[in-house]
């Protein structure tokens, strides 16, 4: 279980995170939505240990986030999030070994290498394993990227898994086998699941739990059915009533 | 769960191990090569079997050898660095020479001959190592710094921060050159165009005190590079300590850097072709790369170095201009390549 209690996080003079508290349950997914700059981001980097809140403080299994190690912390959370662009030509596999990297000693062993395998079957990207990586396409990339932030925290018991956006560049079938996928982990593997995400519908119908952020602070915390209620969408995207029906 | 898996070896064993050792065996061909081609003709024969005149040997133990040693190690340490410094930029173009630390470097190293005479010993020698050394990191940091204002670690950026630092310092240079008397001026010139001629065993000593160590440490970072590759954030998520790993990164390209510059002046582009060409064949891996790199950094430049001091004999053209004649070029096939692969041709 991870627990924020009343975090703050500025840049300069401008609050982004405002007393802001929430909790993660384990063996379930939680969304975080809200409109662009919410500080959706800002919180998960926070949680995930990436991002330091100047006040407040942030536990994981009752213990502080400060006093885990780096090591300690990536054998048992991974992080999905934007990007770099990747210049060399690693084929797929290899970049997926990487994820394995906190349980390497000096080389990866066949463990690993079946654990990357394996990871790559599970997001539908079995068959990229020997291409290049930078020559796959946007949505290609992403799904490797997540198998390579699955391969990190396979088979562990109570993980944390990060995801920001993890589907914004799939296609509407890869995106429900994604979140299949995440959903099965949480409850095989009591993982605790923390994700971006845009659409409401899919949120719905793959997450328990949900944060609805507005300026910095939790509009609104719980059940994803309670809190993505249309009049809560409304007031927090400001959008009229009828965007949210085909009418 | 599934019959097909574990069907792929993995990536680092096998054959990429295997093209070291033949690296290996290649480089020692080049150096008993080198020793034996010049001048004065040493049989390889000869040398293989210990039967050598006075002369042949005076000339292999005095003069070939400390040159063909020195070759060798600058070769590799400009390979590996330029090796590191790619995975530290995240891109394939950086180079210490385009990049403007081996300038850096230089310029610290004019600076010195100039207001101290010429030097001579190991003692000088580590000097103008310290010197170059100095002038590599603060080049490095400066660039570092400059690249990542970003947010990303842009090419433009790293180029242009590149022109520039390698703009003044060649002005500096040019200033210092203006100011030097005629000996100051014969031994600027001709180290800044870089040679391994003159090279003794102080050089190859100082050298090799350097560059072993430092090189060595690079080769463990090797796989936590793999990963900063990734990003600095997603560095941070897999366990490694990317600002760390950086700043040791930075530290010990400078020693090499510095370290080949102090005893060759500037030799271009080896650090740029070099670990090119191991991707290609080999791979990306760092793991491997490094070594190989290396391995192929001091097979190319003692090949280099035997072909300049021999192609104009009896007198001999400086490697640095060899290596930027073949390294240009290629340099700008790689741009090409990197920029039409971004706009999809």
């Amino acid at each position: 279980m991870i627990t924020a209690n009343k975090i703050n996080y500025a840049i300069g003079d401008t609050p982004i995170l405002d007393e802001l508290s929430v909790a993660l349950q384990p063996g379930s997914v939680t969304a975080i939505l809200g409109p662009n700059g919410a500080g959706k981001s800002t919180l998960m980097k926070c949680l995930c240990g990436t991002l330091q809140p100047q006040s407040g403080s942030i536990n994981i299994a009752g213990t502080d986030l400060q006093t885990y190690s780096l090591p300690e912390l990536s054998r048992r959370r991974a992080v999905l999030s934007q990007s770099t662009a990747i210049n060399f030509p690693f084929t797929v596999l290899e970049l997926v070994l990487m994820g394995r990297n906190p349980h390497v000693n000096r080389r990866e062993s066949v463990e690993d290498n079946q654990i990357a395998q394996e990871a790559l079957d599970s997001v539908d990207a079995w068959s990229l394993k020997n291409r290049i990586f930078p020559t796959l396409s946007g949505g290609e990339q992403q799904r490797v990227q997540l198998a390579r932030v699955l391969a990190q925290i396979w088979g562990q018991k109570q993980a944390y898994l990060f995801l920001d956006e993890p589907t914004a560049a799939l296609d509407l079938k890869h995106q429900h086998q994604i979140f299949k996928l995440i959903r099965k982990f949480s409850r095989s593997q009591g993982m605790t699941v923390c994700v971006i995400i845009h659409d409401p519908h899919l949120a719905q119908r793959y997450c328990d739990q949900a944060i609805l952020m507005h300026n910095g602070k939790v509009f609104a915390a719980g059940l994803i059915d309670d809190v993505l209620s249309p009049d809560n969408i409304q007031r927090v995207f400001e959008i009229p009533p009828d965007w949210l029906t085909r009418s | 769960m599934l019959a097909r898996q574990l069907t792929i070896p993995l990536p680092f064993v096998g054959w990429r191990v295997s093209a070291l050792g033949l690296l290996s065996l290649m480089l020692l061909l080049a150096l008993l090569m080198a020793v034996s081609i010049g001048a004065v003709y040493i049989p390889l024969s000869s040398i293989l079997v210990g039967v050598l005149s006075d002369q042949q040997l005076a000339v292999m133990t005095s003069i070939r050898l400390p040159r063909v040693l020195l070759s060798a190690i600058v070769g590799a340490a400009l390979a590996v660095s330029g090796a590191a410094m790619q995975s530290l930029f995240r891109n394939p173009l950086a180079d210490p020479g385009v990049i403007g630390i081996a300038s850096g470097a230089a310029l610290a190293v004019a600076i010195v001959i100039v207001l101290a005479g010429p030097l001579t010993g190991v003692l000088a020698l580590y000097s103008l190592s310290l010197a170059a050394f100095s002038g590599g990191l603060v080049t490095c940091l400066l660039i570092f710094r400059f690249t990542g204002m970003s947010g990303t670690f842009s090419a433009t950026y790293m180029l242009l921060a590149g022109i520039a630092i390698n703009t003044v310092s060649g002005a500096a240079t040019g200033f210092l050159t203006y100011l030097s008397d005629d000996q100051q001026l014969r031994a600027l010139t001709f180290w800044t165009m870089g040679s391994f001629g003159g090279a003794l065993w102080p050089a190859v000593l100082v050298c090799a005190t350097v560059v072993l160590p430092a090189t060595l440490l690079l080769f463990r970072y090797a796989r936590n590079l793999n990963i900063l590759l990734l990003g600095d954030e997603n560095a941070r998520h897999l366990g490694v300590d990317s600002k760390g790993l950086q700043r040791r990164v930075i530290i010990c390209t400078a020693l090499t850097v510095g370290a080949a510059v102090a005893v060759s002046g500037i030799i271009g582009f080896v650090g740029l072709v070099v670990p090119h060409l191991i991707r290609l064949t080999i791979g990306p891996d760092n793991r491997i790369l490094l070594p190989a790199s290396a391995l192929l950094g001091a097979l190319l430049l003692v090949f280099a170095d035997t072909v300049a001091r021999t192609i104009v004999a009896p007198a001999e053209l400086p490697v640095g201009i060899l290596t930027s004649l073949i390294g240009g070029p290629f340099f700008l096939w790689l741009l090409i390549k990197q920029y039409a692969g971004r706009m999809g041709m």
